[in-house]
């Protein structure tokens, strides 16, 4: 796996409950999580592995980026590129995490980056895509 | 008889589903740089069990079937779907190449195809499409 410039950390600073999956193929490659506590969103994305483990990218998502990105007004790109930083987490084939780095998403690698070109097309993505489309959209009329 | 038949008796799930079929078809298969590698052709429920724990019975069926796809064009394009949005280290989990085979009735049974073109196998003890594919395009 590609070497990482970031700060190690023990453990994740939220407690992610799975909520689905938006792409699959053999099992997830992209899935959204949400914090427990706080209920924020986080999409974890698959982005590489070696013979131990895999590597996830995890990010935060803020609802008003998640709707622009279901109106393809944002791209999968646009929604990392929009925190400042992401984790690193190195699962290995149990599960248990190897390794957490933080990093800036300035250096993240740019072969974990989604092409310029990745917006939301609902016949490349799970049914779950739709569910929570369907939940943003409540939420933003809830709140306005 | 499945190849996998002592894992499915162990589920609450009728596995296969009673809805897949055999068939004679040209399927094709991501498949990594080593075609006879036994790892190209072992359904991920038995690359990685715990990743199953937490799973329902029916995903874990799923889990031991093996994708394909009805045609070269769908499978490069859905590929290619994949690595727009994850990135280029892609070629690590889904494979380099398209495989092309013959499947036979014999080989197991198929679930229908999904607009992707793709389709679950499970195969039979005698599955034997692993030993007769054409690698027919590099993964680009």
């Amino acid at each position: 796996m590609k070497k990482l410039i970031g700060t190690k950390i023990e453990k994740l600073d939220f407690t992610p409950i799975k909520q689905g999956d938006l792409l699959y193929h053999d099992g997830p490659l992209l899935s959204v999580f949400k914090d427990e506590l706080t209920n924020s969103l986080y999409f974890y994305k698959w982005s590489d592995c070696d013979e131990n483990a895999h590597r996830w990218l995890v990010f935060k998502v803020f609802t008003s980026d998640l709707k622009a990105f279901f109106e393809k007004k944002y791209s999968l790109r646009d929604l990392v590129l929009a925190q400042p930083f992401v984790y690193a987490l190195d699962l290995d084939n149990d599960l248990i995490p190897q390794n957490i780095l933080l990093l800036s998403t300035q250096n993240m690698p740019k072969n974990y980056l989604p092409d310029k070109d990745s917006h939301f097309d609902i016949s490349d993505f799970e049914e779950y895509a739709l569910i929570l489309e369907q939940k943003i959209n409540e939420k933003i009329l809830f709140m306005a | 008889m499945f190849k996998y038949q002592t894992y499915f008796e162990k589920l609450k799930y009728p596995c296969p589903p009673q809805n897949y079929i055999p068939q004679n078809r040209i399927a094709y298969r991501w498949v990594f740089e080593d075609v006879n590698h036994e790892e190209n052709f072992k359904p991920v429920y038995f690359k990685t069990p715990k990743r199953f724990i937490e799973k329902s019975d029916e995903e874990r069926c799923l889990a031991m079937g093996l994708s394909f796809f009805d045609n070269l064009e769908k499978a490069e394009h859905r590929f290619l779907q994949l690595k727009k949005r994850l990135g280029q280290e892609v070629y690590k989990i889904l494979g380099t190449q398209i495989a092309q085979g013959q499947i036979v009735e014999e080989d197991g049974v198929n679930s229908a195809i999904d607009t992707n073109g793709h389709f679950t196998h499970h195969p039979s003890t005698v599955f034997k499409y692993s030993k007769e594919i054409t690698i027919v395009k590099y993964l680009k």
